[in-house]
């Protein structure tokens, strides 16, 4: 499918903010939505991507006020390569949950305000969905991309770790954050990730690497990671499996070995690295500030930080917790040993062919059906999306079918650096797939 | 984890609770614990650990002093006083 981004060279930029405006009313996509002329083609951003002269808050009070003085590395090259940035998406604070609650004005699925979007990268699945040839520039730490494009119906693509720099990202985790897009075009999606791809002096965790597009014909599904899925959603997954299968691949099952430790393994080196990366925000420099300097050093730093929402802060303790001397031999290092090993069992697998399986185990649910469950139970939802996330493999989710008018989306990962063959395979099944959404904005 | 661990790591992490969201909070990380806790009993003695996804080349720079800085970048957004952050006492 070829779709064209949304460009106003003169005029109508006025009337399409004054539309993009009324729906945001609604849905909550935006955080903010720059009503200055624009010329070129226009993209969002994740609200945790700075952006020269925009607020960036990662939907954190603590972060209220703050407008960087500086563009991150991924916007540079966008705006010299003719993009225009309209606007900064919700998303869960910090990038701290994966259906999208965890912001002070949550934004709402486009196909039924009632329903979840998913998060973290909540808003820019919903901004996909509702403007025309759109693409936003959203960030995946544990599948905060796929999880929000599945339940949205659009598509999302998290590059290999490093292969994007994260220089002026708002870090969550460093070992695990990667900026990545959503579309729902593969033509578009191409064009921004090869003008964004590449090494980066001002980021020592960028590579500089040729990105492949080796497609294999293989897809492997992983038996032991479909055990937890809803048995409605395997269904379905089992009429895609048949429907690739009439188009030429062939499907394999296997197992993996310590995959049922993978969640756990990834929130317990996010939640250390978090705790580190949130220290920065003690109340003077950046957004929200403590104007009583009376205070002590650490009763102005504890004033700050009440700024924090609730799953900041749950993440804030017991980071620390994992990362103290008695306790990192016992979570922090094996949790880092698991990683390592998954990375070898894939690895061997990615070889020979793709990973399919859903992106999320659950149909999308209402918003008043999880937002009090415990975060244990939140957490397993991530069953499907860590793995890739932990292990820094390109997957990207893209929706196949839809129940009851709300879209439901699979998850296709390959190996480390062959990204372009992520978007082959998109390229093949959009020959074939009518995405649906309700009327676009444009 | 005991009353008293929790109050100490409170305290080291730097997070104030009030009395309600500390109850919340203290029930949600023993349950994350639990969770957690189903790494304790396997081996992983032979395995390397995986700081990243994948293999970060060593980057070395020349061993010069620059200062790209500019004084008004620096203090872009924070609260200052001349050529000082304006912060709490140590």
């Amino acid at each position: 499918m070829t779709s064209s981004f949304l460009s106003f060279e003169d005029k109508g930029y006025k009337d399409f903010i004054s539309r993009l405006k009324q729906e945001n009313e609604k849905l909550n996509a935006f955080n903010f939505i720059d009503e200055n002329d624009k010329s070129g083609k226009i993209i969002s951003v994740k609200d945790n991507i700075c952006v020269k002269g925009m607020p960036a808050t990662a939907s954190s009070k603590i972060l209220q006020g703050y407008i960087p003085g500086f563009n991150a590395t991924v916007i540079e090259r966008l705006e010299k390569a003719g993009f225009s940035v309209i606007g900064k998406t919700n998303m869960d604070e910090f990038g701290f949950g994966s259906f999208g609650l965890n912001s002070e004005h949550y934004a709402r699925n486009p196909f039924n305000e009632e329903y979840i979007t998913g998060g973290s990268s909540s808003g820019s699945a919903v901004a996909t969905a509702l403007i025309k040839g759109h693409v936003s520039i959203a960030e995946s730490t544990g599948g905060s991309i796929s999880a929000p494009a599945s339940f949205c119906g659009v598509v999302g693509l998290t590059p290999t770790y490093g292969v994007i720099s994260r220089y002026g990202l708002i870090d969550y985790a460093s070992s695990l954050d990667k900026i990545g897009f959503m579309g729902k075009s593969v033509d578009n999606i191409r064009e921004v990730m090869e003008k964004t791809i590449g090494g980066d002096p001002k980021d020592t965790t960028s590579l500089s690497v040729t990105i492949s597009n080796k497609k294999p014909n293989k897809l492997y599904v992983i038996d032991n990671l479909m055990t937890g899925v809803n048995e409605v959603i395997k269904d379905r997954f089992e009429d895609l499996l048949a429907k690739l299968s009439a188009k030429g691949y062939k499907i394999e099952h296997t197992k993996i070995d310590y995959l049922e430790y993978s969640v756990p393994a990834y929130y317990i080196i996010s939640m250390s690295e978090a705790s580190t990366n949130l220290a920065k925000y003690q109340g003077f420099k950046y957004g929200f500030k403590v104007k009583d300097f009376s205070l002590n050093y650490n009763e102005f730093f504890m004033s700050a930080r009440k700024q924090f929402g609730k799953e900041a802060k749950r993440r804030v303790i017991l980071g620390t917790f994992i990362r103290s001397k008695s306790i990192t031999q016992r979570y922090y290092e094996k949790a880092l040993a698991i990683r390592h090993a998954l990375i070898a069992r894939m690895d061997k697998i990615l070889k020979e062919g793709f990973i399919i399986m859903p992106s999320m185990p659950i149909f999308t649910p209402k918003i008043s059906e999880v937002k009090d469950i415990s975060p244990v139970e939140a957490y397993s939802m991530d069953m499907l999306t860590v793995p890739p996330n932990l292990c820094g493999f390109p997957h990207m989710s893209f929706p196949y079918f839809y129940e009851k008018g709300m879209p439901i989306g699979a998850q296709i990962i390959t190996n480390h650096f062959n990204d372009y063959s992520l978007l082959d395979f998109l390229s093949e099944w959009e020959s074939d797939f009518k995405y649906k959404f309700k009327e676009e904005i444009s | 984890m005991e009353k008293y661990e929790f109050e100490r790591l409170l305290n080291s992490a730097r997070i104030e609770l009030d009395e309600v969201e500390s109850a919340s909070i203290e029930k949600d990380i023993k349950d994350i614990l639990v969770f957690f806790d189903k790494l304790k009993n396997i081996s992983l003695d032979d395995e390397e650990l995986a700081f990243h996804p994948v293999e970060i080349p060593e980057k070395l720079r020349e061993d010069n002093t620059e200062n790209k800085n500019k004084i008004e970048d620096v203090f872009y957004n924070a609260e200052n006083y001349r050529f000082y952050f304006l912060g709490p006492k140590i």
